[in-house]
């Protein structure tokens, strides 16, 4: 292992950091193409298999969420569900009533 | 004041974080994972302050972002040559990111943490300006192709950040430099139809391409080859289909893409 930032002196460390700033203004980070596609479906199987299953039911035309059966970080409210800061509201679109 | 870095990140991210700012080009494909790894870690890391506790990443949103952007992307949207220009007005930006957090007490010559948050902070700042010049290359190219599209308006801050970059035939997409995608794709999925990126083909060479989901891909009408992540380089300029598990994505060359939307925007013009 080569010396590490926080070991270095300050203006070590600042030249560092100038050669960083003039050499990345002018190419991406040379990231290799296979590795970068490895990367890539790594982090996309990786979401696939974050799979939050819930189920709902329709009571008096209403959709209402049972609780997860098993712990996730959402959590269900009638017919929302929330996430962190976000609150999903799903609602059921009524038939078109036969004219 | 104090800075925190979370336990997970270890010196092996440190180390290669220092490698990367040495020298990207010797990392391996485990570094760069560790690499990326060790930049979200940042993420969480904070400064507790006498006023309150801040992450990493609300103190690059709050002295960085807030403060550099919009008068960044003034400047590149008046430049003839983005390609050529651009780079001497990146760095111009990134040269005053450490005046600023030494201002605000966040870059200390004395405690090295700080240090920490000066990388984060220039890290993503080149990321981000390096990403707005690669979209407004690419939507400048494509106008000046012929191909029609509505793009979302990087001045404004909020629309900046909408999901899609630009629409074309319908089809929403998103213009990414490499590191942004891995992150966007790590972070949110991907939800747009198709996504331009430039890959790097070799040591100096990077190659223009479109990565697209299938659907996208047959509504500008077009074949495939089957292809593996290791040789796509070679497959290439034809389209590859390349199949991972449940994902399965079209990539092909950048140029023969804006050919086939353009081909099925003139047949479009023509039933009109």
């Amino acid at each position: 292992m080569s010396k590490q930032l926080t070991e270095m002196g300050y203006t070590e460390f600042q030249e560092l950091i100038e050669n960083y700033i003039a050499r990345s203004a002018q190419e991406d980070d040379a990231v290799p193409a296979s590795t970068f596609l490895e990367l890539l479906f790594t982090a996309l199987s990786r979401r696939v298999q974050n799979i939050v299953r819930i189920e709902g039911q329709v009571i008096n035309d209403e959709l209402i969420f049972l609780p997860p059966k098993e712990e996730t970080p959402l959590q269900v409210q009638g017919n929302q569900i929330l996430l962190g800061n976000l609150r999903v509201v799903v609602t059921l679109k009524r038939k078109l009533q036969p004219t | 004041m104090q800075v925190v870095i979370p336990e997970a990140f270890t010196i092996r991210h440190q180390d290669v974080v220092t490698r990367y700012l040495a020298d990207d080009r010797q990392l391996n494909s485990a570094e760069w994972q560790l690499l990326y790894q060790g930049i979200d870690i940042l993420d969480t890391a904070w400064f507790q302050t006498e006023v309150g506790t801040y992450t990493f990443r609300q103190l690059y949103q709050h002295h960085v972002d807030d403060y550099l952007a919009t008068p960044y992307l003034e400047r590149l949207l008046a430049l003839d040559d983005i390609e050529a220009q651009s780079p001497k007005l990146i760095a111009e930006f990134a040269r005053r990111i450490a005046p600023r957090l030494q201002q605000a007490g966040l870059l200390l010559p004395d405690a090295p943490p700080t240090w920490l948050f000066y990388t984060y902070c220039v890290y993503w700042w080149q990321n981000f300006a390096r990403g707005y010049a690669f979209e407004i290359q690419i939507v400048r190219d494509l106008r000046a192709s012929g191909i029609e599209l509505h793009t979302h308006d990087i001045r404004d801050p909020v629309e900046r950040r909408s999901v899609a970059d630009l629409v074309v035939l319908n089809m929403t997409g998103d213009i990414k430099t490499s590191t942004y995608f891995l992150r966007l794709a790590s972070s949110h999925g991907l939800l747009n139809d198709f996504y331009v990126t430039r890959l790097w083909a070799g040591k100096q060479q990077r190659m223009l391409v479109v990565f697209q989901k299938p659907a996208a891909w047959e509504t500008i009408d077009g074949d495939t080859v089957e292809g593996e992540l290791f040789d796509l380089l070679h497959l290439l300029p034809q389209p590859v289909k390349l199949q991972q598990g449940d994902t399965t994505l079209i990539v092909v060359d950048y140029e023969t893409w804006k050919r086939r939307v353009l081909q099925v925007q003139r047949r479009e013009h023509d039933d009109e």
